[in-house]
């Protein structure tokens, strides 16, 4: 089988000064498919992540999403495919000092004109509100529709993050580390509601996590990654324990620099 | 700042004082009042506990409903001023910010120009003082109303836009980012992303530039408009200090209920 | 589980602001037509004239009716500036200069009245007896009357302070100088008073155990550890007070204002907006001055 691609990387680097974020990363995602991506912190995940959504551009390398390449297309064709893609931020990136139902609204501005914008997200109309508490339910917090954002704790803050993805109604889902600032038993709720939600509307999903264990479980496919480079990328059931311990262990050399 | 240059630069501040108060000739025996200085001076302080209620001119006056109607005066000058300047220091303050312009790029040879413009046109807006705006507007369109309030508008706006445009800079940029990733358009970018996080450090600062109008719009009563400035000239200017003093103390209730409003205001803007 | 209609109207509502809100935009609602204000009394014929006149009146006086030469601009700049300007802009300067000092030091000195923590029976450390009723009313009767004072200074405006000082203490510089000092100290005082609230207290408790008085913790803890504030907060208001230095000189005192009123008096427009450009030019002037002094603070 070979599933349509969704998001190639060929050779992909990207370096912040001397450090090579990425380095020479090249992968395939498929449509529907659900990777999990591990790795240590500064691993590149996240570099990696919004390489995939254009966020960030590569000094070599070729990024393309659905068969275009990104560098080639104009603001409004990355316009149109960002609206397509739903991005998670680890720092759930919300409006604190508004509602929630206003920034989960704000999700869908890629697909709107300005003035139209005003409207859809300052005076929205019933129907799309209802919308949203059904989003917000399915993340688990219909109760918190009409509250402050700042009044949430972190995990229902993230959930909010995770609830404006979902409104765009997006072809792909990528989360970076969408779980970090929840509790343990939360983080598996939302991770297993992810992976659910993509497996029913054939989303395609990527998740940077921490949690191996977690991204054991609910990922079909694991990307590992260290130093910006991918270390494995394969099926998880064919994975073995070395492979997660090449991931994490600390070569002397580190244990140098660090001390 | 480190300790020592710290501290050089109090004694260079206190220094600079004493050089400038010697230049200004200020010595002690220029304080200090003269003979008749002296019954002034007391009467003046004498007076602070004693404000009266009628006019001292006319003892037959009550001079109560003029206060009121001064008040008011004074405050509906403010509020038309502040609502002016606030359109103007809207308008300025977005073009005046980097992010804006980085947002909507211009050709390359065009945006400093534009946007160097519109800092000086701030600039100057601002350092004229509304006092040296209204010489001039009250000589070019006549003692109205309206020059006035435009006196006390522009210098405020253009305070108004240089400090926006710093909070929209500076503003955490976080949620525009995540929008644009979530495929928004530039005006959107800013006006759902950038504006809502500046907006509750604007709405602070623009609540205390009016209690400033208030003070602004006291002091155009110099020129005879019916605000507390015309009131405090007259009767100062007469000696009448007891009544002076229940126009003075009238002006400082209203600065008092609106730093009061404004404090409360900012409390509830900035907290849940 | 709750309905979209139920959420909705148990939503927090900030009702505080909702009513400022209201209350904001009725006041303009009223201000505007109220009828105190005519925009069409700007655009009448008289007025139009006027405003032409003006415009024309602005050009150095040489010039007026011919065209523009760069030469006589030159020599009406020259004639109108020699011998003035200098002095001008040192006797503006050292107004700002001695009265931002000023309102400093009277700042600073209210400051330790004003702020609770240390004008109180028990700064930073609990007394062995507690203090009596009376005492603490005393205590805040302190923090009460000099925080009053600090507002009563800076409600009033440094022009209204200079014109009623003046008639009260007589011509000389000190009118001018104490009126800027005051409404500054005003402003100096409650914000050093709020930064000495908000202090680090272990310093000045470890000092208070050690038996230090009050004025002791707050000049060798406090300030030194707010300084930065406080100088922040210094060449910010400094600025303001370049800026209304300019326009004492309208009351009589020296300084750029002096002669916008000396040229006032005789309706030259052109001297007028000669001296007010400079005065522009200086506050300018003084911004980056300020703005520079404080980066090198941070």
């Amino acid at each position: 089988m070979n599933p349509a691609a969704r998001f190639v990387l060929e050779d992909a680097t990207v370096s912040f000064g001397q450090t090579r974020a990425v380095d020479e990363v090249s992968l395939r995602v498929g449509a529907g498919e659900l990777v999990g991506i591990v790795g240590p912190s500064g691993a590149g995940k996240t570099t990696l992540l919004r390489l995939l959504i254009g966020a960030v551009r590569p000094q070599s390398g070729r990024v393309s999403v659905d068969g275009s390449a990104l560098a080639e297309l104009s603001p409004q064709q990355l316009r149109a495919l960002r609206a397509q893609i739903g991005f998670v931020h680890q720092d759930h990136r919300l409006v604190p000092t508004q509602r929630v139902v206003t920034n989960v609204l704000s999700g869908r501005l890629g697909r709107w004109s300005f003035l139209r914008a005003l409207r859809e997200v300052y005076w929205p109309r019933r129907k799309d509100v209802e919308d949203v508490h059904r989003i917000l339910t399915r993340v688990g917090i219909p109760e918190k529709l009409f509250e402050r954002v700042d009044s949430l704790s972190g995990g229902q803050m993230q959930r909010t993050a995770i609830a404006r993805a979902l409104y765009q109604e997006p072809e792909a889902i990528l989360a970076d580390e969408p779980v970090s600032s929840v509790d343990p038993t939360r983080a598996r709720d939302t991770v297993a509601l992810l992976a659910r939600i993509a497996r029913e509307e054939g989303i395609t999903l990527c998740v940077s996590l921490h949690n191996l264990e977690l991204a054991r479980e609910y990922f079909p496919r694991l990307i590992g990654m260290r130093h910006g480079r991918i270390v494995f990328d394969a099926p998880t059931t064919d994975l073995l324990p070395q492979h997660f311990e090449s991931l994490y262990e600390l070569s002397e050399q580190q244990m140098l620099q660090d001390a | 700042m480190r300790l020592r240059s710290r501290a050089i630069l109090v004694v260079g501040i206190l220094l600079a004082g004493v050089v400038s108060a010697w230049h200004l000739g200020l010595d002690s025996s220029s304080i200090w009042p003269t003979a008749e200085r002296w019954t002034v001076l007391g009467r003046f302080l004498s007076a602070a506990f004693m404000p009266t209620l009628t006019s001292q001119s006319d003892l037959a006056i009550n001079i109560v409903p003029r206060t009121l109607q001064a008040m008011w005066t004074t405050v509906i000058f403010a509020v038309a001023a502040m609502s002016l300047s606030l359109v103007g220091g809207i308008a300025l303050g977005v073009l005046a910010s980097e992010r804006w312009w980085s947002l909507f790029p211009v050709p390359r040879a065009v945006r400093p120009v534009l946007y160097g413009s519109v800092r000086t046109l701030i600039a100057f807006m601002r350092s004229i003082h509304e006092i040296l705006w209204a010489i001039g507007l009250l000589a070019a369109f006549g003692l109205t109303t309206v020059a006035a309030v435009i006196a006390i508008a522009i210098p405020y706006a253009g305070t108004l836009a240089k400090v926006f445009s710093e909070m929209l800079d500076e503003a955490p940029e976080d949620a525009a980012e995540a929008l644009r990733m979530a495929g928004a358009g530039s005006l959107q970018i800013f006006v759902f992303g950038l504006i809502p996080r500046a907006i509750p450090d604007m709405g602070a600062y623009a609540f205390y530039r009016f209690e400033c109008a208030l003070r602004s719009a006291a002091i155009l009563g110099f020129f005879g408009f019916e605000t507390l400035g015309k009131y405090i000239h007259q009767s100062c200017g007469e000696l009448y200090f007891r009544e002076a003093w229940t126009y003075l103390y009238a002006l400082v209730l209203l600065i008092v209920i609106v730093e009061w409003w404004s404090g409360a205001v900012r409390r509830k803007l900035t907290v849940a | 589980m709750k309905s979209v209609e139920q959420l909705y109207r148990e939503r927090p509502v900030n009702r505080f602001g909702r009513v400022s809100t209201l209350l904001m935009l009725g006041l303009v609602a009223f201000a505007w037509t109220s009828g105190v204000f005519d925009f069409g009394a700007l655009f009448t014929e008289r007025a139009q004239g006027n405003f032409t006149r003006f415009l024309t009146e602005l050009r150095p006086y040489p010039l007026q009716g011919n065209a523009w030469d760069w030469g006589v601009a030159g020599e009406w700049l020259d004639e109108q500036l020699s011998g003035k300007v200098g002095a001008a802009i040192l006797a503006t300067l050292a107004f700002s200069i001695a009265a931002i000092v000023l309102a400093a030091l009277m700042g600073l000195a209210i400051s330790l009245f004003a702020s609770r923590n240390l004008s109180s029976p028990e700064p930073f450390l609990p007394r062995p007896r507690a203090p009596t009723p009376t005492l603490r009313r005393c205590w805040d009767a302190v923090v009460w009357l000099s925080r009053g004072w600090l507002i009563f200074a800076r409600a009033i405006p440094e022009y209204v302070w200079a014109f009623v000082l003046l008639i009260v203490l007589g011509p000389s510089a000190w009118p001018g100088v104490l009126a800027l000092a005051l409404h500054n100290a005003g402003i100096l005082g409650r914000l050093f008073a709020e930064v000495t609230e908000n202090s680090d207290p272990r310093t000045s408790r470890a000092l208070r155990a050690l038996g230090a008085s009050r004025f002791q913790i707050a000049t060798t803890a406090i300030w030194p550890q707010s300084m930065n504030r406080f100088l922040l907060f210094f060449f910010y208001r400094w600025e303001t007070c370049v800026r209304e230095a300019t326009v004492l000189g309208l009351l009589g005192f020296a300084g750029l204002g002096y002669y916008i009123l000396e040229a006032k008096a005789a309706l030259y427009w052109d001297r007028i907006a000669l001296w007010t450009l400079i005065g522009s030019l200086l506050i300018v002037a003084g911004d980056l001055l300020s703005a520079w002094a404080r980066r090198l603070v941070r």
